[in-house]
This record gives structure tokens, C-alpha cells and sequence, in this order.
């Protein structure tokens, strides 16, 4: 076994990985973040309505478990993609032995960091949810 | 971790919710047979009474009947949405135990490979792997647990008060039951029922107001932690995890020409 081989496999283990927490949190994103957290108007409140008036609780309530929503399911769509650019990468490394590096950096996406914040990749295409192409030619 | 997480289990709340309201339900019908009780017995002794004694005993009837209503009014509500409430507790603990903590879990499994081997991968790309994926998803990851134990706390504060405002209406109730026990209206004699319709029309009187203002007192904090949740929902716009408000992506799905160029 070439030292290129032990490499794939345990990338391939790396990529395992992140399948499997990309099925963790899908779980949590359907139940209970899409499927139990609704709470109704009249949820903040045991007594007369008109004592607590709870518009604002529940359009609080409601933007943030919406902002939740996005937030699980973008996790769990990245880390589908990031096991989707290690075996794809796994892949490549088994069929050439001459390795692209630039090709294989081009799947990584850069977060530049500046005054402390950081930026996403302008460049990245959207989330389209879809798994990576695997079929690079 | 948030210092206001809910504390105990979701069924010690909900329960405490059933016994306030199951005591209310029984010393609200106590009152109702009390209070008709009473009546009943005034009116047996009606021709004993001279005109403006009678009419004096009236107003104060009313008085009672007023002050009594003022509670019923809150009680009927509470009847009508306790439901609610129970489901709310239930959400309040569901953002720890099936949202935090399985999130806060994937937080520690994201930061560490799947095989120590790795660790020992170089190169340009393996460097970007460990100083963005590995401390961005981690960080993410980090930060998205820190947001479930913050809505669990903000919505347990607010199951917190509504235990102690029903709670607390069960003790008003059993209070106002226990003094038409105590005037005992329908027993008294003659010469005393105007007297004892007096003292039970101040006690009570007095009583629910100041409960009733004790109540709103309870309801208040729940109204300052709906003022306090535009700031919440603010301060979750966490730009330095989530820009835009969305997952911090470490990664661009290959595209064909990747290849064509490398």
C-alpha cells in the first residue's frame, strides 16, 4: 500500500464523519426544529389576554426559530458538501498519481478574516442543497 | 452555557400547572355554593329585616359579587389556556435536551478527525482544512447550541412566571373560599347578618384587590420579557458566526472545469 492509499483511506473516514453528523443534525432540523418548537399566540400567557398582550413574544419567538431553521439546515447541507469535497478528493487522489493541487484547492472555499470578523467566500455558489459533482473531467 | 436554563423536568412544571388548576376548579364551585348558601339565608330572614338594613345588605352582596367577579373573570381564562401554557413548557425543555445538547455533541465531533492518522496530512489544501473547516464548523457548530440554551431560557422564564401566576391564583381562590367559610353569612342571627355582610364585603374587598394587583405583578414580567426579546432576536444575528445569518460554508461543490484548468 503506496503512502497516497493510507492517505485516501483515512480521508475517506474523514468524509464518513461528516456524513454522519450531516444525518445527526438533518434529524434534529425535522424533530423537533421543523416538526415541535410551533408555539401559538396563546402560549405565553395563562391568564386574560388582554393583561399580556403577546405579539411580540410570538413574532420574536417566530423569527428566531425560523433563523433556526435556516441555520440546521444549511449546517447540515455544508457538511453533506464537505464529505462530498473529501471523497471527491479521495477520489482524485486515487486516480492520478500526480495530484492537481490547485483543483483540489478550488473546492475549499476561503473565510477571510479581517478587524476580527470574518467574511464568507463572495464567490461561493449558492446552497442548492445538491451533493457535489463527483465527475470532474 | 446559559445560567436561566430550565431546571428539573418538563412534567414537574406541567404538573404544578394541573394542581393549581384543579384546586381553582374546586374552590371556585366551594364559592359559587357558598355564596348562594349565604343568599338563601338572607333572604329566609328577609320580613325580619327593616327596608334600609335590607337595602344596605344588598349593596354589600353586590359588593362581594363584584370583588369575586373580578377573580372569576381571571380564573375563566385560565381555565380557557392552561393547554397552551403546557405545551410551552414542553418546548421550553426540548430547545436543552433534543435541540442543545445533541448540537452542542456534534460541536466536539466536528473538531476532532476521524482517525488521529490525519492529523499528519500536509500540504496547502490539508492546511486549509484544519485552520478553516475544522475551526469554522466547530465554532458554528458552537455557537448554534449557545442559541438553543438561550431560547430555552428566555421561554422558561416565562413558564416560570405563569406557574407562579396560577400558582398563585390557586392560593387567591382557596383564600376567598376560606373567608365565605369563615362569615359563615348563612348562620348568623338577626341582629348580626348586617355586620357580618360588612366584615365579609371589606375582607373581601380588600383581598382582591391587593391579590389581583399581585397577579399583575407576576403577569409584568412576562410583558418586560417580550420587550426584552426584540434585543434577543437582535443579539442572535450573530454576524460573526453566521454572516447574513446563514451556515458558514467551507466548502464549493466541484465544478467541472476545477479540473480542466488544474
Amino acid at each position: 500500500m503506496t503512502s497516497v492509499q493510507i492517505i485516501t483511506e483515512h480521508i475517506r473516514e474523514e468524509a464518513n464523519k461528516w456524513r454522519r453528523l450531516s444525518g445527526d443534525m438533518q434529524e434534529v432540523y425535522q424533530s423537533p426544529v421543523v416538526d415541535g418548537l410551533e408555539l401559538g399566540l396563546s402560549s405565553f400567557f395563562i391568564g386574560p389576554t388582554e393583561v399580556v398582550p403577546a405579539g411580540i413574544h410570538w413574532d420574536s419567538y417566530s423569527a428566531f426559530l425560523n433563523h433556526f431553521k435556516t441555520l440546521t439546515l444549511g449546517a447540515a447541507i455544508e457538511w453533506e458538501q464537505i464529505q462530498g469535497a473529501l471523497n471527491w478528493m479521495a477520489d482524485e487522489f486515487d486516480r492520478v498519481d500526480e495530484i492537481a493541487v490547485e483543483s483540489i484547492e478550488a473546492v475549499w472555499t476561503e473565510r477571510t478574516t479581517s478587524d476580527g470578523t470574518l467574511a464568507a467566500n463572495p464567490d461561493a455558489p449558492a446552497n442548492d442543497g445538491g451533493r457535489p459533482a463527483h465527475e470532474p473531467q | 452555557m446559559s445560567p436561566n436554563e430550565p431546571q428539573g423536568s418538563a412534567m414537574d412544571h406541567t404538573s404544578a400547572i394541573e394542581t393549581a388548576v384543579d384546586q381553582i376548579r374546586d374552590r371556585i364551585n366551594e364559592i359559587a355554593n357558598r355564596f348562594t348558601a349565604g343568599i338563601e339565608g338572607i333572604n329566609k330572614k328577609w320580613l325580619d329585616l327593616p327596608p334600609a338594613v335590607m337595602l344596605r345588605v344588598r349593596e354589600l352582596l353586590d359588593a362581594i359579587r363584584a370583588s369575586i367577579n373580578k377573580v372569576l373573570d381571571i380564573v375563566s381564562a385560565v381555565l380557557a389556556h392552561y393547554a397552551p401554557i403546557i405545551s410551552m413548557i414542553d418546548i421550553s425543555f426540548h430547545w436543552l435536551h433534543a435541540v442543545k445538547r445533541p448540537i452542542s455533541n456534534m460541536a466536539g465531533a466536528t473538531a476532532k478527525w476521524a482517525t488521529p492518522d490525519l492529523a499528519s496530512w500536509e500540504g496547502d489544501t490539508a492546511d486549509h482544512y484544519k485552520e478553516q473547516v475544522l475551526v469554522f464548523q466547530p465554532g458554528a457548530t458552537e455557537a448554534l447550541a449557545d442559541q438553543a440554551g438561550f431560547i430555552s431560557a428566555w421561554l422558561y422564564e416565562i413558564v416560570i412566571a405563569n406557574v407562579e401566576y396560577v400558582t398563585n391564583l390557586a392560593s387567591v381562590v382557596s383564600t376567598i373560599a376560606g373567608q365565605l367559610a369563615a362569615a359563615a353569612i348563612e348562620a348568623a342571627t338577626v341582629a348580626d347578618l348586617p355586620f357580618a355582610v360588612a366584615d365579609l364585603a371589606a375582607a373581601v374587598g380588600t383581598y382582591v384587590e391587593s391579590s389581583v394587583n399581585n397577579l399583575i405583578g407576576i403577569a409584568h414580567r412576562i410583558i418586560v420579557a417580550g420587550e426584552r426579546s426584540r434585543q434577543i432576536v437582535d443579539s442572535l444575528v450573530d454576524e460573526r458566526n453566521f454572516t447574513n445569518g446563514l451556515w458558514p460554508e467551507s466548502v464549493t461543490p466541484p465544478q467541472p472545469e476545477a479540473t480542466l484548468n488544474g
